[in-house]
């Protein structure tokens, strides 16, 4: 048997029975900081373009838009609901590095309203559609950013949308393969659209197609059942030499979703950044004055995406380490409205960013889970004022970001498009997502869709 | 000013007048012939999956689905009508290979009939579009088949798209920057794909994709507006270590649509095998109906993804050279119900493939343009019949296939689906089409549609 029909065989026969009680506990908070960025998302211009071009097709209001009060076609609305879900990069970061929710939990909601769908067929499938990004991740053996070819959600997005798809469509194995076999013709997604509007799309594009492929195959529509390993298939055409069907094989317990895990994001920004964003809070500490900054040096590995002395706009200012360093050190604080296409133009820091100069070293590996950045600070009176950052708080291999800490970020989230008293009606159905029957699902949609309306 | 932007200002003041007269006589022909193709491939399980799943999504009726009885939105009709365009691989050949049409008429007709624009718009918007493709390709430097890790109407496709659909919406050259690098981010589509029902969508996801990408920037959405210049951008990520961008520079006139022009196809097939069918009919025709054939040897050039000893499937046999040459000797001719399960099954056919090899000699260049193929049918009595052929009629380097013979084709097509007056109507409008106003393309689309 091939590695493909081996491997959808393993994903038919993972149910929510087979997960384990730490696989399921992370599905529930995974829920709830998907559902509260994409809301949060909702406010930005590129989520708002989108909304009204889903809007006008008029198609059938079969899934829920959150956060617009209107609903829309099954694929449209996880495109939608995906690209909100991204457009903050707020969504937690993976190993090898990908966004592995934003591609798949609008997939499974956008069938909830159609399908009956309990909270554990929403969990369970959400494990598995992480589950597959993960070890197509990994057995593509790429994990430094410089060999990278594609933007990772939508490289493996899509076969996470045609997993979690599948399993709330009941795909047989067969169906199984082929919706991947679909999938694969539709990854992909350039770096360079990082720090555009596109990168979001990235990602609700990879929760529609997945979906959609797993749509199709389930009326019968057939692609390469042997996609991963055939001749100029997915491993062939997206890896090459260094891809490894047989790590695939892998799928199972104790499940990615557990571990390793996932970094929870507590600053809306590529997660590289947050390594500076630590570095740039601990100077604010340690330099009161900010006038006797005379210049800084930023230490980080090679990573020309994230070079970015003068960001032009608040999304490409989510991609600069030197932006994101000095907003730190200048207001103590990052968040969502640090990304404004107006504070990346704001004198005050440009002229501290004048002051930045970023020094990438190839001596640094690469990698969110081995890299580091430090920062140095030489202030008029002569002295030297430095730090390190080894990881953010939440990273991999430290103590994850605590329940309370989260929820101050989930609440900050629907602050911004919710009254309080709606908003803790909504953390409390999310956080029983795993015990919610499919009606229980649907009023949590109903709650997430009204949002604050176009 | 960087390629990306000189580029997308050229296209952005291509106008209608600036075709001429022998680039829309070529766009013309192809508009009839995509819409036949399409027509006869309604009838193809693909594609009647795909209908029902759009159908299912209920878009705004703005836009006819060719052979579906319905309307949808626009983006939803491009989907469906291009993978139906393509799903019989009975659509223009181009050099170096794409499927250039599929991808790019659907997306000018979806508008024309959503927005009410005239023939004259589309026929324009179909050259320019067709003409981006062109030269994409050539600019990649990745010609024969085992260069290609993408299926190329997946790669070039959504560019094509794009900028069809830029001329109709009237974009200006920035936000046609941006268009295109939204784009960029929609190409891809695995080779393997070749012999299910998903490589037509290839064709159809990337118009509609394209198109998408073109409304999303018309409203003001961003992309990297430099995706042919950025080292991470459209050529940067596809074309990395073969990239010739000069190629884009030679936008415009003599345009593509005419030179080096497109190889109408006769067989509904992978354009290889039209080698291959062409040295086996001439085998039929020495042969007669009584074949006592011992063994077949095949020799042609490097290209993995045609050698299928055994398809399992009609859709696959358009992608065996071993099939299509057994299905010529035998039947001494070769059309859609060539490709149908059920002709894959004969036991004559079946028995036929197992004494046919294959053998790919790496001299043969396995590019469309210089290829050629041997048979050598071995018979009972001890004769060997040999064929060879250096390319079918009507392709690059020979005469055309003469318009009365192309309208039998055309003919035929939409006589699958289509009653013999409304057959008349369809070869007439397309065939005015730079004449025709709004109105005369949307009674196009509406008899293309079929209703019951």
């Amino acid at each position: 048997m091939g590695t493909t029909s081996e491997l959808s065989q393993k994903i038919v026969a993972t149910r929510y029975e087979t997960l384990t009680p730490q696989a399921i506990a992370a599905a529930r908070q995974l829920v709830l900081d998907g559902l509260a960025i994409a809301l949060a998302g909702t406010e930005e211009a590129a989520v708002r373009i989108l909304a009204e071009h889903y809007r006008g097709f008029g198609a059938r209001d079969d899934a829920t838009a959150l956060g617009f009060g209107f609903r829309t076609a099954i694929p449209c609305a996880a495109a939608l609901n995906g690209a909100a879900m991204h457009v903050l990069d707020f969504e937690p970061m993976w190993t090898p590095s990908n966004h592995a929710l934003s591609t798949t939990l609008p997939a499974i909601l956008a069938l909830a309203e159609t399908q009956r769908v309990s909270g554990r067929d929403v969990v369970t499938a959400l494990v598995k559609g992480i589950e597959i990004q993960g070890w197509t991740r990994h057995s593509g053996h790429v994990y430094e950013h410089g060999g990278a070819r594609f933007h990772p959600p939508g490289l493996v997005g899509p076969l996470g949308s045609a997993v979690a798809a599948g399993h709330v469509l009941g795909l047989d194995a067969k169906a199984q393969a082929h919706a991947l076999g679909i999938a694969a013709s539709r990854c992909g997604g350039l770096l360079a659209n990082v720090g555009t509007m596109t990168k979001s799309t990235h990602c609700g594009h990879a929760a529609m197609l997945g979906l959609e492929a797993a749509m199709l195959a389930a009326r019968g529509f057939t692609g390469n059942a042997n996609v991963f390993e055939t001749h100029q298939g997915y491993g062939a055409v997206f890896f090459g030499d260094t891809f490894q069907p047989d790590d695939l094989l892998n799928f199972g317990p104790p499940y990615r979703i557990a571990q390793p895990g996932y970094a929870m994001k507590m600053f809306p920004s590529q997660y590289g950044t947050h390594f500076a964003i630590t570095a740039g809070l601990s100077l604010h500490e340690q330099i009161p004055d900010l006038a006797s900054v005379r210049a800084i040096t930023l230490h980080s590995p090679v990573m020309q995406y994230v070079n970015r002395p003068f960001p032009e706009t608040g999304l490409s200012g989510k991609f600069s380490l030197q932006y994101t360093m000095a907003r730190a050190l200048l207001d103590g604080r990052v968040g969502i409205d640090t990304f404004t296409d107006a504070n990346v133009k704001e004198p005050p820091i440009l002229a501290l960013l004048d002051k930045v100069a970023l020094k990438m070293d190839p001596a640094i590996p690469a990698r969110f889970d081995q890299m580091h950045v430090e920062a140095s600070a030489e202030l008029a009176d002569g002295r030297v004022v430095h730090t390190r950052c080894d990881g953010p708080r939440g990273i991999w291999g430290s103590p994850p970001i605590s329940e309370p800490d989260h929820l101050v970020k989930v609440r900050d989230c629907l602050g911004r498009v919710m009254p309080e008293a709606k908003a803790d009606d909504l953390i409390t159905l999310a956080r029983r997502i795993d015990v919610l029957d499919s009606d229980g699902v649907r009023e949590l949609l109903r709650l997430a869709g009204e949002g604050r309306g176009a | 000013m960087g390629l990306t932007a000189t580029l997308a200002e050229r296209i952005a003041a291509t106008r209608y007048d600036d075709i001429g007269a022998v680039a829309l006589v070529a766009a013309r022909r192809l508009v009839l012939d995509g819409l036949a193709v399409a027509v006869a491939g309604t009838k193809e399980k693909a594609i009647q999956i795909l209908a029902a799943h759009m159908r299912g999504l209920g878009g705004v009726p703005e836009v006819s689905a060719i052979g579906g009885g319905f309307r949808t939105d626009p983006v939803r009709a491009a989907a469906l009508n291009g993978a139906a365009m393509h799903v019989l691989d009975f659509e223009p050949m181009w050099s170096p290979a794409t499927h250039a049409l599929s991808t790019t008429l659907p997306v000018a007709l979806a508008l024309g009939e959503a927005h009410g624009l005239s023939g004259r718009e589309i026929l324009a918007a179909l050259v320019k579009g067709i003409e981006i493709q062109g030269w994409l390709r050539e600019a990649s430097g990745q010609f024969i088949p085992e260069q290609l890790q993408f299926h190329p109407p997946g790669l070039v496709g959504p560019m094509g798209a794009a900028v069809v659909a830029s001329h109709l919406l009237k974009l200006d050259g920035s936000k046609l920057q941006h268009a295109l690098g939204i784009a960029a981010s929609r190409a891809g589509s695995v080779f393997s794909n070749a012999g299910t029902m998903t490589k037509s969508t290839h064709c159809g996801q990337a118009a509609a994709l394209g198109l998408e990408a073109t409304m999303l920037a018309a409203q003001g959405f961003t992309g990297d507006a430099e995706t042919f210049d950025s080292p991470q951008g459209y050529a940067g990520t596809f074309y990395k270590g073969t990239y010739r961008p000069d190629e884009l520079t030679k936008f415009g006139p003599p345009w593509r649509v005419v030179s080096p022009g497109y190889a109408i196809k006769m067989f509904p097939s992978q354009f290889g095998t039209h080698f291959v069918i062409t040295a086996g009919l001439e085998l039929h025709r020495q042969l007669g109906d009584r074949v006592a054939i011992r063994a077949v040897t095949l020799t042609g050039p490097v290209m993995p993804y045609v050698n299928r000893p055994a398809p399992e499937t009609g859709l696959s046999g358009k992608f065996s050279f071993q099939y299509v040459l057994a299905a010529a000797l035998l039947d001494g001719k070769v059309g859609i119900g060539t490709f149908t399960d059920s002709t894959l099954r004969r036991a004559d056919i079946q028995a036929l493939l197992a004494k046919i090899q294959f053998r790919m000699d790496p001299q043969i260049p396995a590019r469309f343009e210089t290829m050629h193929i041997d048979v050598a049918v071995e018979l009972t009595d001890g004769r060997t019949l040999q064929a060879r052929c250096d390319g079918p009629r009507g392709v690059w380097g020979k005469p055309p296939i003469p318009v009365v013979e192309h309208l039998v084709k055309v003919r035929d097509c939409l006589a699958v689906r289509l009653a013999p007056e409304a057959i008349e109507r369809c070869v007439a409008l397309a065939g005015s089409l730079d004449e025709l106003p709004a109105d005369g393309v949307r009674e196009l689309m509406t008899l293309v549609r079929c209703d019951a």
